[in-house]
């Protein structure tokens, strides 16, 4: 037979507000960077626009304009949300489909050889030192395991200790 | 997944709200002019084929104490939030390629005859380049003495000693009526013909 399970429960219990702790920070740290980078964008909505067209995606020229007005306040809505831990699975969601397909995108700039940024989008050398190329890929992926380790927190969040 | 939906669309529509505002303040308009942004990456791709004519930081502060024009070519936004202060005219121009060159050909053909020295935000920027490349398509460089690009651009000028300020470019260019009275330097003959106007004396 197994042993008392009232040990255990008492080490899950004692476990718990840790992993909140850092769920918490991570929210923090992730939401902050979208918040700080989305804020970079709005204070230069041209300067976004042309580094999105950069990219010379022809059929979407057109639409490069909007995607930089709309996507550097959701990055600031989210980012913020998340940071919050308000609607904080949606906000996960959204920064964790922007972190993918930014991801995507800059290791295939990378793999093609293109010179995307014209460091025209932003002068914070705290923030290019972060994002820029190559080290940009590795900073997203770390993000996004910051968003899984957040999601995986929630969802154990309050459960009760198996016997 | 309902309830996720609507919120995530709230967080959308927020987004297109603030979104309007933003564009509406710095002028950029929703649909891209397609035309255009074909003419700025043909304009990078002349720009990262071929070597361009650059100045130290030394030689920035030797051309400002000899009256060089200094052009940002930075966006308006940029340029607004911070940039380089001389003491004479004409004062730092914002000349951002993507807004064409042709507004600024009547303010720029007053200078003829002048060096100029552009500057963007970093060495990663292109946009001094290529305001250079779209002075050489419109017949510009032989017309002034010299042009040269401060490479390390805006990020190294933040942190110098030099005079800086903020606002918008409001340099309408010299006022013909009044000949030159507001020219600061001490020696118009450096720069022009003195003869041809009748008031060449600083003011």
């Amino acid at each position: 037979m197994s042993a008392a399970p009232v040990e255990a429960t008492a080490s899950r219990t004692e476990g718990m507000p840790a992993t909140t702790f850092f769920a918490l920070l991570a929210r923090i740290i992730v939401g902050g960077l979208f918040v700080a980078t989305g804020w970079a964008k709005v204070v230069n909505l041209r300067g976004f626009a042309e580094e999105i067209q950069n990219y010379d995606i022809a059929p979407i020229a057109l639409l490069t304009n909007a995607a930089a007005i709309v996507l550097s306040w959701f990055e600031i809505v989210a980012g913020l949300l998340l940071a919050l831990g308000l609607w904080r699975r949606e906000s996960r969601w959204m920064i964790g489909l922007m972190l993918i397909v930014f991801t995507v995108v800059k290791a295939m700039a990378m793999a093609s050889g293109q010179n995307i940024e014209c460091g025209c989008g932003g002068d914070n050398p705290l923030l290019k030192a972060i994002f820029s190329n190559p080290q940009g890929i590795f900073t997203n992926l770390a993000l996004l395991g910051l968003l899984v380790f957040d999601g995986w927190a929630q969802n154990h969040a309050g459960r009760p200790a198996r016997p | 997944m309902n309830g996720s939906l609507a919120r995530i669309a709230i967080m959308l529509l927020v987004s297109v709200g603030l979104g309007t505002v933003s564009a509406y303040r710095q002028g950029l308009p929703w649909i891209a002019d397609v035309e255009a942004v074909r003419e700025r990456l043909e304009r990078r791709e002349v720009v990262s084929k071929r070597e361009f004519p650059t100045l130290t930081l030394e030689e920035l502060r030797e051309a400002i104490a000899a009256g060089a024009v200094i052009i940002d070519s930075r966006s308006p936004a940029e340029f607004n939030s911070g940039h380089l202060v001389v003491s004479y005219e004409p004062p730092v121009l914002n000349i951002y390629p993507t807004d064409g060159l042709e507004q600024h050909l009547g303010r720029l053909n007053a200078l003829f005859g002048m060096p100029v020295v552009m500057y963007c935000t970093s060495l990663d920027c292109d946009l001094a380049e290529q305001l250079y490349v779209m002075f050489e398509q419109f017949g510009l460089l032989d017309n002034f003495a010299g042009i040269r690009i401060f490479k390390p651009g805006w990020v190294e000028l933040e942190r110098t000693d030099l005079p800086r300020g903020t606002g918008p470019d409001t340099w309408a260019g010299w006022d013909a009526d009044d000949g030159y009275d507001d020219m600061s330097f001490d020696d118009p003959d450096d720069f022009f013909d003195a003869d041809a106007f009748e008031d060449g004396d600083s003011g």
